[in-house]
């Protein structure tokens, strides 16, 4: 990285920046248009289409994390400033007023470094899903690469969004593809299944908007109220007049205000106490539906049940990630003194919950992938535990879980999806013994299946580690408790090995042994080998990927060391 | 009490100790590919890499353990690059070399090199040759880099690691589903140890803001006692899992599943003593908490005695020798347990312990193997009932077994004689009329535990070496002794076993060394005569009571076999039955979890039941606004458009004027 740096100066690594942001998402974005325009009369060549965007697009995530991190190495750590990301681009949409008055409504594009893993997740899964449809997916093709490259456009942009409006556009629009990944090429009650995903995470984020428009709205008089001018002046003379909706300069008054406030006693302080508390029950329920945390989880092992391979990886890889990074963005900087407090406490036990319930329900299931959806919420607990912990060790912790379990549990759909598309079951008391048909597939499914029980030396362990020992610092009582996760974790997927991969050989009554499953080809073979092999590059070195993310969350961390 | 690091006298050191992981690493992936490979003469040669690798790594290891004593601060740290670093959180490579290191690794890598060199023969029929070869070193290189690792979270990493390669050699022949239940109950079990250690490190990085061994002995001290109990018995519950004490000890019994060698390497001479390891190294620690350590004594104490008596009932030969193997590092942790009453005698109990360790390392790995010729020669027949009379058809393998045995059994001049009783020593070392009293109780359960010891073993070597030849009256083929590469490992470990204890203990040549480190430096008491002869001989006369009741019991079989024991009434009951603590487990433990989970599968369905209920609930109220309720997707389209319309007007309005 060093050469990188030498090569480029500052601007120009910026513009790299810029251009492999662009490529990341405009290549399946304009994947999907060219899908729509030649799909009609030329079906065959759609999924080249698609798997070349999904390249190129690849190419972009690799680029901006190549880019990014000269620049996350000389990061200066602002304290004041909770969410300061390297803006890409902006877009004004509406201007109120003049001169150092005005007040605009703009779209911003960025990065950081915990946008930039998660674009590159995003990137990643996307190839695997176009890698391993390719052979799976036989009707109507054109229409589901279609949904599938634009489903991923929209997910990377809701990552590079540093806006509200767009945040929540895009956060809301990836409900759309999936709604009808899952309605068409989904099982056999996909539609019920598909009807409830999209409704119920949508319930949610409604409220969410409805607490996020109040709470943009009242923030800025707050901080009028609270006479915060310096602030406000210097921001307006930065960037002449206030952008209404730039999450930064949310992020930046929200903790003015806190530390401003922080030994007041006023009526003032009273005020923003009572914003932040609606704010961030508003945002819960948005959130903690998508996340998803115990109780709210129940669409969760449906819609992956029903869902179509590449749809469960995606549902997994990436929508699941909305919801914990809409608490990291913009639950932690806009409601500083909820996250400290109470609103931490309820998120860190139902990540607790979520873990142990998660687990047991996981370890009563019959059918692979409703085990799997289930480690899932388990994994997305113990997510939610390092984000809760509000400490840079657990934050870190908590980014890297993220992209960590969007690698495996992204891979173990991929392989359940494989099993699948040879016996048309996932019951295990179906199948035994698989290590004797398709050795190669029992590799990946151990290697994966390690990383997801955080096997040292693999990913899992490492940000399973990070959220724990933040936890630690926060509350020993929760952090015992969410480290029994990593007991009925191996209970569960041990189990799952021994009766799946282990064993006798046992085949569905349908499939005489006579005729011929075959092992993964080539395909299949690279959709899962590259999540493996991240699998093991990130346990043996995370450092790699830390390095990107902690210089972006220092200054949240500085803010609620500050608040406790 | 200071550790010092000494970096100046030999440029290579550093270069040798990363070389020393790397060589098996090299060999490991080698083999691995082979494993992979199509051909199958190229998966026929996947042990010559690990082959190699060990070599190279045992003669590193020999000459780190040189270089040791050619220095003036005998320990050597080498440092590397952060594995994970987040603010006060840092975990950086390095490694930490000082005699108990070098030890552990001439023991690892030596016995490695001997255990390879015999699969070579043992699995060469083997489907999954390859495949074992490249666990096997994966093996080596976790467990080299457990003992040489410089701080707890690294041990924690190859802890794991080594759990992993245990996992996958136990299930090695997976489609037996004894193999993968075994398998599976190795990882469960130990992941309930591993997490407990997990905890007892994060708590000590919560105290002490750092996991390296320097720093740790430096500052542990400044830990509330309370504090340190909990960490240590966090550790030792860690300990507990991996080394099999009870009421961990299950799944190892289990473990025999696994292919005879892998028996020998992993689940007898090395993997299973890395609790003896972590609580030696962490010796300074366990002398801070007589709690702690009292837990120690006791649960070892309790291990050896039960897993004497189980022993004592098994007709599975690799099971009483698991069961053994379970006993006797009971006696290890019994050793250790003597900081508990005289924490002064850390550096002699260290030293002790790990002298038992070795000569436990040779001696079980001997009887392991020699086991494994009797399974390889005999097509698979483990059941002793079904063997017997083998003395003169596997002469050689029946020599070893002797020696093993006796060893064992600690008869002078074997090894296991000189380091049990070395152990035994440190008990009329304890000063003080109570704790004298107290010692002496544990002193006799020990010698006690060497009786059974000596018979158990004498009753294993009784029905399968002496008597009629059964095997063939069942119908097998006439046992052949093995070929040369896996005789000639049973001969040099015979060797070791009888002369590792004449040419170490006798001299203080293994004292010495392990004395050259710190913390194991200082023997706080002066190393004289306690009356440890009196001991040492009745232990010695007991030992030899054992094995002449066992051959007045077998030897000459006046009675079927299988009658014997019956007169023994609730005791063999007990025995034979394995104290009934699986059962117990089933109904205390798995059951439970088991009712738990189902019942989280339905709690489940209820709260599905309700989110629907709500959904039906606000259908049914809104049926007058039915027309919105089309379910179509651009419907909400179209909404999420409009509310954010609403958002825009509402900002306009605030700030338009």
């Amino acid at each position: 990285m060093n050469i990188l740096e030498g090569l480029f100066d500052r601007q120009s690594l910026v513009d790299w920046l810029r251009i492999s942001a662009l490529l990341t998402c405009v290549a399946p974005l304009g994947g999907s248009l060219l899908v729509a325009i030649i799909g009609r009369w030329q079906g065959r060549w759609v999924k080249w289409l698609a798997l070349t965007a999904a390249l190129l697009s690849f190419a972009g995530g690799c680029g901006i994390l190549a880019a990014y991190r000269p620049i996350a190495e000389n990061k200066r750590i602002l304290s004041d400033k909770p969410v300061a990301p390297m803006l890409l681009g902006r877009a004004e949409l509406l201007t109120l007023g003049q001169g150092e008055e005005a007040r605009r409504i703009e779209a911003l594009w960025g990065v950081d470094g915990i946008s930039g893993v998660l674009v590159w997740l995003t990137s990643l899964l996307t190839l695997c899903s176009v890698l391993i449809s390719l052979n799976s997916i036989r009707e109507r093709t054109e229409e589901y690469y279609l949904l599938l490259l634009l489903l991923a456009g929209v997910a990377m942009l809701v990552f590079l969004a540093f806006d509200v409006i767009f945040f929540y556009i895009f956060f809301e629009f990836t409900l759309v593809p999936m709604f009808f990944l899952i309605g068409i090429w989904g099982g056999p009650e996909r539609r019920y299944a598909a009807r409830k995903f999209f409704i119920y995470t949508l319930a949610g984020s409604v409220v969410g908007l409805v607490s996020l428009i109040a709470y943009v709205v009242q923030v800025r008089e707050l901080s009028h109220e609270a006479r915060l001018i310096r602030s406000t002046a210097q921001a307006r003379a930065e960037t002449g007049g206030e952008s209404l909706t730039s999450l930064p300069e949310l992020a930046q008054i929200a903790s003015q205000l806190s530390r401003h406030l922080e030994d007041d006693k006023s009526e003032l302080r009273a005020k923003w106490e009572r914003l932040q508390k609606w704010t961030f029950w508003g945002l819960f329920l948005a959130f903690a539906i998508k996340v998803p945390l115990v109780p709210w989880h129940t669409w969760l092992p449906l819609a992956h049940v029903e869902a179509p391979t590449a749809g469960s990886v995606f549902l997994a890889g990436v929508l699941l990630k909305l919801g914990t990074y809409g608490f990291l963005r913009l639950g932690l900087p806009l409601v500083p003194h909820m996250m400290a407090g109470v609103g931490g406490q309820v998120l860190a036990v139902t990540a607790v919950l979520g873990i142990i319930y998660g687990s047991l329900c996981a370890a009563a299931q019959a059918d692979v992938k409703r085990l799997v959806a289930y480690s899932s919420i388990a994994h997305m607990g113990l997510c939610m535990l390092g984000l809760a912990a509000g400490n840079s060790i657990g934050l870190a912790g908590s980014v890297l879980e993220m992209v960590n379990h969007g690698l495996y549990t992204g891979g173990l759909f991929l392989l359940v999806g494989m099993i699948y598309e040879r016996y048309h079951t996932r019951a295990m008391q179906d199948l035994g013994g698989l290590a004797r048909r398709l050795p190669l597939w029992s590799f990946f499914m151990v290697g994966i299946s390690l990383a997801s029980i955080a096997l040292p030396g693999l990913n899992g362990f490492v940000s399973e580690t990070l959220c724990l020992v933040g936890m630690f610092r926060q509350s020993v009582a929760l952090s015992v408790l969410g480290a029994s996760g990593m007991i009925l974790g191996a209970w569960y997927m041990i189990t799952m090995l021994r009766q799946v991969v282990f064993g006798p050989i046992r085949e569905p009554a349908r499939f005489p042994t006579s005729q011929t499953i075959k092992d993964l080809d080539p395909w299949e073979w690279s959709a899962i080998a590259l999540p493996l092999a991240l699998c093991l590059a990130l346990g043996v070195y995370p450092k790699a990927f830390l390095d990107l993310i902690v210089p972006d969350l220092e200054g949240l961390a500085h803010l609620y060391r500050g608040l406790r | 009490m200071t550790i010092r690091s000494v970096l100046n006298n030999l440029p290579g050191a550093e270069a040798l100790c990363w070389g020393l992981p790397l060589a098996l690493l090299v060999g490991t992936i080698l083999a691995g590919i082979a494993a992979f490979h199509s051909d199958v003469r190229v998966r026929r040669w996947a042990h010559w890499p690990v082959l190699l690798a060990i070599a190279v790594a045992l003669s590193l290891s020999l000459v780190l353990a040189w270089e040791l004593t050619q220095r003036t601060g005998p320990v050597l740290v080498v440092q590397g690059y952060t594995f994970l670093g987040v603010s006060d959180f840092q975990v950086r490579w390095g490694l930490y070399i000082d005699s108990l290191a070098a030890v552990m690794l001439m023991l690892v890598n030596g016995i490695g090199l001997l255990v390879a060199i015999y699969s070579v023969g043992y699995m060469e029929e083997d489907e999954g040759y390859g495949r074992y070869f490249a666990v096997l070193g994966l093996f080596l290189f976790s467990m080299s880099l457990l003992v040489l690792v410089d701080n707890y979270f690294l041990v924690y990493v190859f802890w794991e690691g080594v759990g992993l390669c245990s996992y996958l050699l136990i299930g090695h022949w997976y489609e037996r589903p004894a193999a993968s239940q075994a398998a599976r109950k190795a990882f469960v079990v130990n992941r309930i140890g591993d997490t407990a250690f997990f905890l007892g490190l994060v708590l000590l990085w919560y105290h002490l803001g750092s996991l390296r061994y320097g720093s740790v002995f430096y500052l542990v001290g400044q830990i509330a006692p309370e504090w340190i109990t909990i960490i240590c018995l966090l550790l030792f519950g860690g300990a507990c899992a991996k080394s099999a004490q009870f009421p961990l000890h299950i799944w190892l019994p289990d473990a025999m599943e696994g292919p005879t060698p892998v028996s020998a390497l992993i689940h007898a001479a090395t993997m299973v003593t890395a609790g003896v390891y972590l609580i030696a190294r962490s010796s300074l620690m366990f002398a801070l908490s007589s709690l702690a350590s009292g837990a120690v004594l006791i649960t070892g104490t309790i291990t050896a005695l039960l897993g004497a008596i189980v022993a004592v009932t098994q007709y599975d030969l690799k099971r009483v020798l698991a069961y053994s193997t379970i006993s006797q590092l009971g006696i290890m942790f019994m050793g250790l347990g003597v900081l508990s009453l005289a924490p002064e005698l850390a550096a002699s109990a260290a030293a002790a312990v790990l002298f038992h360790l070795v000569s436990h390392g040779l001696f079980k790995a001997l009887l392991f193997l020699t086991a494994g010729n009797i399974m390889h020669s005999t097509g698979g027949l483990i059941d002793m009932r079904m063997l017997g009379g083998l003395r003169n058809q596997l002469p050689y393998t029946h020599v070893g077994f002797v020696i093993g045995g006796l060893a064992l059994a600690a008869i002078p001049p074997c090894a296991g004689f000189y380091s049990k009783d070395a152990v035994l020593a440190l008990f009329p070392q304890i000063s003080g009329p109570e704790k004298r009293m107290i010692a002496s109780v544990f002193g006799a359960l020990f010698i006690f535990i060497g009786a059974l010891t000596a018979f158990y073993i004498s009753r294993a070597y009784l029905l399968t070496f002496w008597g009629e030849a059964r095997s063939q009256a069942e119908g097998h083929a006439s046992p052949h002794e093995s070929p040369w590469v896996m005789l000639i490992p049973v001969m040099i470990l015979a060797l070791g076993s009888v002369l590792a204890g004449i040419i170490l203990e006798p001299t203080g040549y293994f004292r010495a060394y392990i004395h050259l480190s710190e913390p194991f430096g200082k023997p706080m008491v002066s190393e004289s005569e306690h009356g440890e002869g009196m001991w040492i001989i009745s232990s010695v006369l007991l030992a030899m009571a054992g094995i002449g009741i066992a051959f007045w019991l077998y030897a000459v079989p006046r009675h079927p076999i299988g009658e014997v024991p019956t007169r023994w009434g609730i005791l063999y009951t007990l025995g034979a039955n394995k104290f009934f603590i699986e059962e117990i487990y089933q109904l205390m433990a798995v059951r439970p979890i088991e009712m738990l989970a189902w019942l989280a599968g339905w709690l489940d369905r209820i709260i599905d039941g309700l989110v629907d209920f709500v959904g039906w609930l606000i259908w049914w109220i809104g049926r007058g606004l039915r027309p919105m309720q089309n379910g179509q997707v651009q419907f909400y389209a179209l909404a999420i458009i409009l509310a954010l319309a609403i958002f825009s007007l509402v900002l306009i309005s605030r700030w338009g004027g």
